[in-house]
């Protein structure tokens, strides 16, 4: 089965962070032309393929681009907490203005 | 519509049937309507709404005042990780391989009662070695937890441990508890006395179900079913020592996964104050009658859910009875707080948190890493021996470094972005048993599979809020009677 997604609108890190949770049934393959990805998805387990796998994996996509880009807006505040729990510093205030857009 | 100037922290979510599920990384969690959760992550969301401000509450998004809210969430993600701050607690002693038992799915591959002591039992030296290991630790509490084969047969090992540690520790002036994990057959006059001296130490005994199931999985070295023996010693024991101090461990076989309200019933019967819900590891005996032991992950889940819901059920009519595994993620989900569990946390409690020293003085990660050693010979988690290296030698390795590193679930595929990471932990020792290396493969992964739908369970029950279910389950996290934690005193009855 041959999928096409447009670059522009998903990530391929969110593609392949889709892909993971179907690896054990399914092999990905992903190819890039431009800003298209076609991913082909191949079954490992005696040839079968589940028929809602497309809309399955597309869903997964979406949620997982959802994920990289609110992360984008906290990820470096992420590593300020962990780093304040374990190694508290005296100047946050400093830190947090350097991290606001 | 236009874009409210608000912006996100640290957060995971995961589609909850028909609503959203978001946990934060300090284990604050909330379901959202998918239409507010869209809204949500377009900045949609006005400051004057109740959703902007519960999220806002519950530390999802933020406004303002970033610098307050980063020391807040640094101080709830410290207490979440204490257990780090204690180092090694449980300390676990194998002081013999041999026991009077045969189990079906031994996970120790236990040798019998007659096998050479030379090959078999801790020698006094090691243990007296293995005690000033322990004691070495930071912790300011430790658990020196007795294992086997049955630990019993070697009963003047354990005297010699226990009057060790405490006459070492009065310079030291840790809190010292001990545990003798027996399948209680053994259990003397003697012993009774030596336990009535000793008020520090606590009974971890097993109990399967009721005579048949019992008797299905445990029985003694000529093919005998060990119960009748268990409940005349159990009788004992409780009469003697109390049955504060006796606890029991199931372990859920296909024997048993079908008739789990008979085992919950013998333990009520048999005076348990709960029950821990053990799903079989593949180790050992286990793993060479894997046949005859296994059961779908799936089936567990089903079961799982039909005797959770008879125990809420128990608790209700005023029997206190948690099951103990609940409580504990329960206890992770619904306070601020970090647990003790050693097999369900991150970094793995390999090595960090618990260790087991073999009856030579080899020192493994953990139970399960002693139990891959014995059943395949691979000693890949053995991370030293206590004659041959020191403390530092040992927990300062670069081998348990990395074995810990790569047991941080914040950094492992599939465990980063799941909702349920706050509340999870690592296993690298059954990764690297079940799958051929540490890191795992989670869509793969039965653990993996198992928690996420007892996750799922307990997550579906805390979205229907049910007034007296979560009574059950707040009364369970308390340890305390549910009369003594109800709002409206006088609203279940006292057993």
């Amino acid at each position: 089965m041959n999928l096409e997604f447009d670059l522009k609108a998903i990530s391929i890190n969110a593609l392949k962070n889709a892909a993971y949770s179907f690896l054990g049934d399914y092999e990905f393959q992903f190819k890039t032309s431009g800003t298209n990805v076609q991913v082909t998805i191949t079954p490992l387990k005696n040839g079968l393929i589940q028929p809602d796998i497309a809309s399955i994996y597309r869903n997964a996509a979406l949620d997982h681009q959802i994920r990289i880009e609110t992360e984008k807006d906290y990820r470096v505040i992420r590593e300020m907490i962990v780093a304040q729990a374990f190694e508290p510093c005296d100047n946050v205030d400093e830190l947090v203005q350097k991290i606001k857009p | 519509m236009s874009e409210f100037p608000y912006r996100f922290l640290p957060f995971r979510f995961e589609r909850f049937d028909r609503s959203i599920l978001l946990a934060n990384d300090v284990g604050e969690f909330c379901f959202l309507d998918s239409t507010v959760f869209d809204r949500f992550i377009h900045r949609q969301l006005s400051p004057s709404e109740e959703m902007f401000k519960n999220l806002k509450s519950k530390r999802f998004l933020f406004d303002d005042h970033l610098p307050e809210i980063i020391e807040q969430l640094a101080i709830a993600y410290r207490t979440k990780k204490q257990f780090l701050f204690d180092f090694t607690t449980l300390h676990m002693l194998v002081v013999t391989q041999r026991c009077n038992q045969n189990c079906l799915y031994c996970h120790a591959v236990s040798k019998s009662q007659d096998s050479d002591t030379c090959e078999t039992d801790m020698s006094l030296e090691t243990a007296h070695r293995c005690v000033e290991m322990a004691l070495m630790s930071p912790a300011p509490s430790i658990k020196i937890e007795f294992q086997g084969g049955e630990p019993l047969i070697a009963f003047g090992v354990i005297r010699s441990i226990v009057d060790t540690a405490n006459t070492l520790n009065e310079n030291i002036g840790k809190n010292i508890e001990f545990v003798i994990c027996t399948n209680l057959t053994l259990i003397s006059a003697e012993i009774i006395d030596f336990l009535l001296q000793n008020k520090n130490i606590s009974i971890s005994t097993s109990l399967d179900g009721p005579e048949s199931i019992h008797d299905a999985c445990r029985c003694d070295r000529a093919g005998v079913g060990s119960y009748r023996v268990f409940k005349d010693k159990f009788r004992l024991l409780q009469s003697s020592i109390g049955k504060e101090r006796i606890s029991a461990l199931m372990t859920v076989t296909p024997y048993n996964l079908e008739r789990l309200k008979e085992v919950v019933n013998e333990y009520v019967e048999s005076g348990f104050n709960s029950i821990f819900l053990r799903p079989l590891n593949k180790f050992g005996a286990a793993q060479v009658n894997w046949g005859k032991l296994n059961y779908n992950v799936d089936d567990f889940l089903v079961h799982f859910k039909e005797i959770l819901d008879y125990i809420i059920t128990l608790n209700l009519k005023g029997h206190y009875f948690p099951e103990v595994y609940t409580t504990i993620l329960l206890t992770r989900i619904l306070t601020p707080y970090s647990t003790g569990f050693v097999d369900l946390q991150s970094p793995a409690g390999t090595g960090i948190s618990g260790v087991i020293y073999d009856y030579n003085g080899d020192v493994y990660v953990s139970d399960e890493a002693r139990m891959l050693q014995r059943t395949t010979g691979d000693r890949h988690f053995c991370i030293g021996n206590v004659h041959k290296n020191t403390w530092g030698d040992i927990f300062c390795s670069s081998q348990l470094k990395e074995i810990v590193d790569k047991s941080c679930i914040e950094s492992l595929a599939g465990c980063a972005w799941c909702v349920f990471q706050p509340y999870c932990g690592g296993d690298p020792v059954n990764n690297y048993a079940e799958q051929g290396e540490i890191y795992g493969h989670r869509y793969a992964n039965e653990m993996c599979h198992r928690h996420k739908g007892v996750f799922n369970l307990l997550f579906e029950y805390l979205r229907k809020n049910d007034p007296e279910i979560m009574d059950v389950f707040w009364s369970w996290i308390m340890n305390k009677p549910i009369n003594q934690i109800a709002i409206s005193p006088g609203s279940y009855a006292a057993v």
